[in-house]
């Protein structure tokens, strides 16, 4: 189990994470989200013991994390800008990792290597951006840490890349099970991986659920417009969409087995709600 | 692999193309004195190779908080650890920048033969140890000087950083002020030896502190690599 507790983050007078408590349990896929500057990479800086919190604490199995050997060698956290130093290559920072990470797997490297189509022999600095993050992934995956953090890992990545990414991820992660921590802005695209969600909004959490109970947490209702109308109303509505005389509402609301038979005989359809939707409605409702 | 082993893997292609590149300098200029000169009036291999065992040393103890820390804290290893293991690097990497500045400077003077002008200072098997006692202090000096002024502007940016690079200069200062050595030999330090040399090592391992002070918390940054 990792436990947060009370745990702030400050830039001087800035305060970046606010009293934070969290308890998650280990083996999942978490999705870290939030707006921009919402203390996504404050939080995990402190999770990773990058940075020592101003207040609170962080534990693993009980121990506390900052500057624990047998902690800091189990987690990996890969930011979007990648620790490396540009001078080197490739193959220097995949040979460093494999010097330093005990449970570093060389194999799988490679192949991450030829999947994401990396020259080994390149330097950092002659990377594009979308490489760099394919390297990060790399890093991150072959390390296998029993706590992984990618870190909006995904920027500058074209489609295929991400699809590999996403792909990759999954697999190592069913056949070698580990706490994973993604942060990112490409919410639906992620969204399916998650297993628990934990929303950040101004150094506060806002959420933390398990995926599936937020996935049903609401609902997107589709049909004649009058319908919908009718159906709706009163209800709190995260966001809507019309052509010609169909509807479509997305609701931040649970009908029971009744209410979407009522609904249904009325000519209307049912369908789960996005994350990305639940996100914004959230992040905008806390915001007012 | 601890982190003393992964430092001098990383730092083994640096220090043998540099070692190639000091001992072909120092062979061409000696040359060219001698056959120009007749002879040479001090230790070429004093000035280049005791250059080196300071300066280099300084840029390393740079690095190793600039580029290393980094590097090695996101590869899972604590700051405490990476001290530690930097110490044992920079240690030895001291001692042996010393060794190899008092036997180079024992074999050109061997080489030379009669080309030894007045002014060359003439190291006896006796004087080994005493130029070693004497070199090996000034480059660890310098070493954490680098590290301590590079962690004052890694933690606290320009400013403070520039605050602290007057303190972090102060091994250098009395290292270098008692215990130096040019290419005439060692410096007249107007102090015992043990005296001198307690002062060098007194300086050293407070800024040793302050280092372990400063790194022992400090956040992991961006930095330009």
């Amino acid at each position: 189990m990792i436990e947060l507790r009370d745990l702030t983050v400050r830039y001087g007078s800035a305060v970046a994470v606010d009293d934070v408590s969290l308890d998650l349990p280990t083996g999942k896929i978490y999705g870290l989200l939030g707006r921009n500057g919402s203390g996504k990479t404050s939080l995990l800086s402190a999770l990773a013991s990058y940075r020592r919190p101003a207040r609170g604490t962080v534990r693993f199995d009980g121990a506390d994390a900052f500057e624990n050997p047998a902690v800091m060698r189990n987690t990996c956290f890969i930011r979007d800008s990648l620790d490396v130093n540009d001078s080197e290559r490739v193959r220097g920072v995949l040979g460093f990792a494999s010097w330093m990470r005990p449970g570093w797997d060389a194999g799988y490297a490679a192949r991450l290597v030829e999947v994401f189509e990396l020259e080994p022999r390149r330097r950092i600095s002659a990377l594009s951006r979308g490489q760099r993050s394919a390297l990060g992934v790399v890093l991150g995956l072959a390390s296998r840490a029993p706590l992984t953090i990618l870190d909006e890992t995904y920027l500058g990545m074209d489609a295929v890349a991400r699809s590999n990414f996403y792909r990759e991820l999954l697999a190592d992660y069913l056949a070698h099970p580990r706490t994973i921590i993604l942060s990112t802005h490409l919410i639906e695209e992620v969204a399916d991986l998650f297993e628990r969600v934990i929303i950040l909004d101004r150094g506060r959490v806002l959420l933390h659920e398990e995926a599936d109970e937020l996935r049903g947490r609401g609902v997107t209702v589709t049909g004649p417009a009058a319908a919908v109308g009718d159906f709706a109303g009163g209800r709190p509505v995260l966001g809507e969409q019309s052509l010609g005389g169909v509807r479509a509402v997305t609701l931040d609301w649970r009908p029971d087995a009744a209410e979407v038979a009522r609904g249904e005989a009325a000519g209307l359809t049912f369908g789960p709600v996005g994350l990305q939707e639940l996100f914004i409605h959230l992040t905008l409702e806390a915001a007012r | 692999m601890s982190v003393h082993a992964a430092l001098f893997r990383v730092y083994r292609p640096i220090i043998i193309p540099f070692a190639a590149i000091l001992i072909t300098v120092d062979l061409l200029i000696t040359t060219l004195v001698v056959v120009g000169n007749g002879e040479i009036g001090f230790s070429m291999w004093l000035v280049l190779a005791g250059s080196a065992a300071k300066y280099w040393l300084l840029v390393v103890g740079v690095m190793l908080v600039v580029m290393q820390l980094r590097q090695f804290v996101a590869n899972g290893a604590t700051r405490h650890e990476f001290m530690v293991g930097a110490g044992v690097f920079g240690l030895t990497m001291s001692a042996g920048f010393a060794a190899v500045v008092v036997l180079g400077h024992a074999l050109e003077g061997l080489v030379l033969g009669g080309s030894r002008g007045d002014g060359y200072p003439v190291l006896s098997a006796a004087g080994l140890l005493g130029e070693f006692g004497q070199v090996f202090p000034v480059a660890a000096g310098y070493l954490i000087s680098g590290a301590l002024i590079a962690a004052g502007f890694y933690r606290w940016g320009a400013w403070i950083g520039l605050a602290v690079m007057v303190g972090g200069s102060i091994p250098v200062g009395v290292a270098d002020g008692l215990l130096g050595v040019d290419q005439f030999g060692a410096k007249a330090a107007g102090m015992p030896y043990a005296a001198a040399l307690t002062l060098s090592l007194a300086a050293t391992a407070v800024a040793a502190w302050v280092f372990h002070r400063v790194v022992s918390d400090v956040a992991i940054r961006r930095t330009a690599g």
